[in-house]
């Protein structure tokens, strides 16, 4: 393979993904897990259906509520110039929803499971609720947090449907690498669907030892 | 003197508890049988449980007043908790448990208040050991620093000494005694060792399954 495109594309798109989902995740899983309303599971259904949906379904919803004649889509448009579907910031929004699911339900669990008696005496002597989740329930739910946003990394970098519906397969603009494999392989080029499958391979197994770890080193 | 003057029902899936005292400054031991309501009552007054009818008032101020909705936040209600399992967050040291505790001052001041403290309650040399390997003494020992680094005025103290030695439980009641008699605090002390209501009490309110039936010096 003597076009490095796909491979940095993927990565910085994955990256940006992990890193806007992680943050909305936690932020999320954080209020799902204290917000005690039945309401609360159907939000959380809804955030979670990228995991069961077929990603060409899930790119679908995208493109129709992001293109540029919806409502989001026009918007976009009008605040930076050019449309939101069939370009970078398109791959990235397909990559960080189809990463939100994973984060969002393993930092929820971790989060109800640290010791409410704990995040008590915390309020009890006088830490308000955003010290008591800065200094006692992220922390404690810090490695399940951490085992969410790396699959939810695996799972951004390795998005092929919903990328391929919202940014398209624009050699050299959008094309990803898991986009760029099916291409290869389509048109009959072997050499290049097999580098591109085992990069994507390597660096999703060197990514998930290197954060376990991390949090392994922890406890 | 502030009165701490509770007349409330606390409600709980299965249970419940009539919980009527006034005591003043002191130490004052909640007794009676496991089940009786002691543990729900002090959590009515830490205000991590709501009661269901009924007020708690601490001097002028007023925890909980469900005729008028007030539930005052248990962060405004400036306490002090030990429990039976010290609720110590294990991944911070000793030191930094205490000081996030001590709700005045920059930082250099908190840290000095916090190493005195756990000098005072023999841990001065704790202050940076691993939380988590500490045993059940020195954890009840940094609770109690802990408790009253944030200057309370009121104490709550859950089957503080239970899982403790005898030497170590002699001499956490003296450093309680010394502290409340020093800030001339409010204690609430639920046990079940008489050797606590013995050496600790000041007062002593009687509780039977589900609601308190004496209170007396």
């Amino acid at each position: 393979m003597n076009d490095w495109f796909p491979l940095w594309l993927s990565l910085r798109v994955s990256i940006i993904a992990t890193v806007v989902a992680g943050v909305v995740g936690v932020a999320l899983a954080y209020l799902l897990a204290k917000w005690r309303s039945r309401w609360a599971s159907v939000v959380e259904a809804v955030f979670t259906l990228p995991i069961v949906l077929p990603p060409t379904v899930l790119g679908y919803y995208l493109l129709t509520l992001l293109g540029s004649r919806s409502a989001i889509g026009g918007v976009w448009q009008d605040v930076f110039g050019s449309p939101l579907v069939f370009t970078q910031a398109g791959a990235v929004v397909a990559a960080t929803v189809s990463a939100l699911p994973f984060v969002i339900r393993a930092a929820r669990a971790a989060i109800n499971n640290v010791d409410a008696r704990v995040e008590e005496s915390a309020r009890v002597m006088g830490l308000s609720e955003l010290r008591v989740a800065q200094v006692v329930t992220l922390p404690l739910a810090a490695r399940g947090i951490g085992a969410g946003v790396a699959l939810g990394f695996a799972r951004a970098l390795g998005d092929f449907g919903a990328t391929v519906m919202v940014a398209g397969n624009i050699p050299g603009q959008t094309q990803t690498l898991p986009v760029a494999v099916y291409d290869a392989v389509q048109a009959g080029d072997d050499a290049t669907a097999r580098t591109g499958s085992l990069l994507l391979g390597a660096v999703a197994i060197v990514v998930l030892i290197l954060v376990t770890q991390v949090f392994a080193r922890r406890r | 003197m502030r009165l701490l003057t509770l007349d409330v029902r606390v409600d709980v899936p299965g249970f419940g508890v009539d919980a009527a005292f006034s005591v003043g400054t002191g130490i004052t031991v909640l007794a009676g049988p496991s089940g009786s309501g002691k543990s729900l009552t002090l959590a009515a007054v830490a205000g991590t449980v709501r009661p269901t009818r009924g007020s708690i008032r601490f001097g002028d101020a007023v925890f909980v007043d469900v005729d008028r909705a007030i539930h005052r936040r248990s962060q405004d209600r400036e306490l002090g908790v030990v429990y039976q399992h010290a609720a110590l967050l294990d991944h911070r040291s000793p030191l930094d448990n205490v000081m996030l505790a001590v709700r005045e001052g920059n930082v250099s001041a908190r840290r000095l208040l916090a190493r005195e403290l756990l000098q005072r309650v023999g841990a001065g040399e704790l202050a940076d050991a691993k939380t988590r390997s500490l045993s059940g003494g020195e954890r009840q020992r940094i609770a109690l620093a802990r408790a009253v680094a944030g200057n309370p005025r009121l104490l709550l103290l859950d089957e503080p000494f239970s899982s403790l030695d005898s030497a170590s439980r002699t001499h956490l009641r003296e450093l309680l005694k010394s502290f409340v008699a020093e800030r001339h605090l409010t204690a609430l002390v639920v046990t079940h060792d008489q050797a606590d209501v013995d050496a600790l009490a000041d007062r002593v309110v009687v509780y039977e399954p589900g609601r308190t039936v004496s209170a007396s010096e």
